[in-house]
């Protein structure tokens, strides 16, 4: 995960990720997402969204989708909803056929 | 070309001035030249096409003449004959003017008025140089020569292109020579009613001597295999002939190195599909089979001539199928391969199956052969990439990706960007699986990824095989409103492939893709 941002109005925590989601890195973002979301700020902060910026993701492997499921586990237990944002089509078909477009928003955006 | 019979060299004079073509011609005679005088470029022009071009070892002529000057002629001379050597005189202040328009090619410029000493220098330089060059022309000439016999003798000698050099069994060859002489060959013969030969073979050196090895050995090699010899016993006797005979032979160049040659012979038996490959040196070869596979037989030897002994261990025993076909390259081919950073089995495959790849000048002779009992079936799924990965890999799982990418995009051009997505995720995720699990626990376990095309169906095949139990391949993941983790790999590869099978209980996955 390259970067955070929390939006207190519209209650949105926005974890932008750097690059591609894969076997070789995913475990180092999964220690910086969930140290993200466990601590003490995030735990008390109002944040009913959690939005993933994932425009710089070009492959997502089958540990990057489990730790995007993870992510949405973990969100989904405080009570809010996922979005995500992406820019390749690719990574939107793998959303599509792991069904992942059921359990958060999906926005496809300058798609090439 | 003829060379002058005299010893003094023969020289045209050309001046338009009477008085300076006297004085120069008499200098030059005095000089021990058999000198003939011209008074205008087109009288030299005259002379030149009645005593030919090759009379003469030096022309000196004057710069500027009425008509045709010195210029006119020396451009007209170099058209003719590359080899006969210039010298021009100038006036004062043309010198510049003449070398700067001509850049290369005039041997020499002498100023008006000439200086003997430094007539006689420039002289003998032009000549000294006319002969170097007549020389070097006169090797490269039996050189060639000598090559065209040396293609004569070889199946690889009429021309370069793809051709069939058999029908039963079907050899195919893409031939791409780089040089006149030495280098690859390549003999194919029926030995008898039951067994075709055939022989592949590189010579190192591309000189004259290579020439003469390549043609001695193949001499050889159709003499004895003719006369029922073993074939291991022909490379034996070559192997013994090239370190003992030849190499006292001393080296115009002076280095130590051996000659040798790489060399790989088959002997096919059609009837009993089988085939027997000797291989001393030459790139491993591989056999395909038909559902994609493939593996290198006759591996690791030395080539022809380096040690005394020859181990016999390489001469390998294959049956084959239908449809199976064997691939075979000199170094030519692994060196091309290496400038595209892909596998030679790519190179191999693109320049025999398409789309056309235009090779331009490569660094090494090109000799591909593809060899198979019938010409493939169209369902015949060619292997065009193969590699074995331990389980160290698993780091490098990013850097394997873009190589399997790299050989797919050069095998299959017009690969659209979502396929090759695909494909590449599915290819991850199987290797991954099979080295994190497949290889667990059993010591230096390796899996083997192979990747093959059919061009006809545009069916992509990734195979990955590993040395585990496999696992419970019947579990079959839903994907629907319940988060599915821990299963999206497979559910991945289910949904990216046109075709997914396992076999050995999953230890064996094929995965298809319609591209």
């Amino acid at each position: 995960m390259k970067s955070y941002d929390l939006d207190t109005i519209s209650k949105t925590l926005t974890l932008v990720f750097g690059g591609d989601i894969l076997s070789t890195n995913s475990e180092e973002i999964r220690s910086k997402v969930f140290q993200l979301l466990e601590s003490d700020q995030m735990r008390n902060a109002s944040w009913s969204i959690l939005k993933l910026d994932l425009l710089a993701a070009k492959m997502i492997d089958s540990t990057g989708l489990n730790l995007i499921i993870a992510i949405i586990k973990a969100a989904k237990s405080r009570g809010g909803s996922v979005k995500s944002v992406i820019s390749s089509t690719n990574i939107h078909r793998t959303f599509l056929f792991t069904r992942l477009d059921a359990q958060m928003e999906i926005s496809v955006v300058n798609a090439g | 070309m003829s060379s002058p019979k005299t010893s003094m060299p023969r020289i045209l004079v050309v001046d338009d001035d009477e008085m300076t073509l006297k004085l120069m011609g008499t200098l030059c005679k005095r000089g021990g030249y058999d000198t003939t005088v011209a008074e205008s470029g087109f009288a030299a022009q005259a002379i030149l096409q009645e005593k030919g071009t090759a009379y003469f070892e030096a022309l000196i002529t004057d710069y500027r003449m009425p008509g045709f000057s010195g210029m006119d002629l020396y451009l007209w001379v170099k058209e003719q004959d590359t080899t006969l050597g210039t010298a021009m005189v100038t006036a004062e202040g043309e010198k510049k003017l003449v070398a700067n328009s001509m850049r290369v090619g005039i041997l020499d410029f002498l100023d008006k008025p000439v200086n003997v000493q430094e007539l006689y220098t420039a002289l003998a330089a032009t000549v000294n140089e006319t002969r170097a060059r007549r020389k070097v022309m006169q090797m490269q000439t039996s050189v060639f020569h000598v090559g065209e016999l040396q293609n004569q003798m070889s199946s690889s000698g009429a021309g370069r292109g793809t051709k069939t050099l058999s029908s039963s069994p079907m050899i195919l060859m893409h031939y791409q020579p780089m040089h006149e002489a030495g280098g690859d060959f390549v003999n194919s013969f029926p030995l008898d009613d039951e067994t075709h030969f055939l022989l592949v073979a590189d010579v190192s050196g591309h000189d004259l001597k290579a020439a003469f090895i390549s043609a001695y050995f193949q001499g050889i090699v159709r003499g004895m295999i003719e006369a029922k010899k073993p074939v291991l016993d022909v490379f034996e006797f070559f192997n013994k002939y090239l370190i003992y005979d030849w190499a006292k032979i001393p080296s115009e160049s002076g280095d130590n190195i051996p000659d040798s040659l790489c060399a790989c012979a088959l002997e096919i038996q059609p009837g009993s599909k089988s085939v027997t490959v000797l291989n001393s040196g030459f790139p491993t070869p591989y056999h395909l089979t038909a559902d994609g596979l493939s593996r290198p037989v006759g591996t690791g030897s030395s080539p022809i001539g380096w040690f005394d002994e020859l181990c016999p261990s390489y001469s390998e025993f294959v049956e084959i199928s239908n449809g199976d076909q064997f691939y075979f390259w000199s170094d030519g081919v692994e060196d091309y391969a290496d400038q595209k950073a892909v596998s030679p089995l790519a190179v191999a495959h693109r320049i025999l199956n398409g789309p056309e790849l235009e090779l331009g000048k490569t660094t090494d002779d090109i000799l591909l052969l593809r060899l198979s009992l019938s010409e493939p079936p169209p369902d015949t799924n060619t292997c065009f990439f193969r590699e074995r990965l331990g389980t160290r890999s698993l780091a490098d799982i990013n850097i394997l990706q873009e190589r399997w990418q790299r050989n797919l995009s050069f095998v299959v051009p017009d690969c659209p960007d979502e396929k090759l997505y695909d494909f590449t995720l599915v290819s991850r995720e199987l290797v991954l699986n099979a080295l994190k699990h497949g290889c667990k626990g059993i010591p230096d376990a390796s899996v083997f990824v192979t990747l093959s095309w059919n061009a006809p169906t545009r069916t992509l095949r990734l195979i990955v095989e590993d040395p585990g139990p496999g696992f419970d391949v019947k579990h079959t993941p839903n994907s629907g409103d319940s988060i599915v983790e821990e299963h999206c790999g497979l559910l991945l590869i289910r949904k990216l492939t046109t075709r997914f099978v396992t076999e050995r209980n999953g230890a064996t996955a094929i995965a298809d893709f319609q591209v």
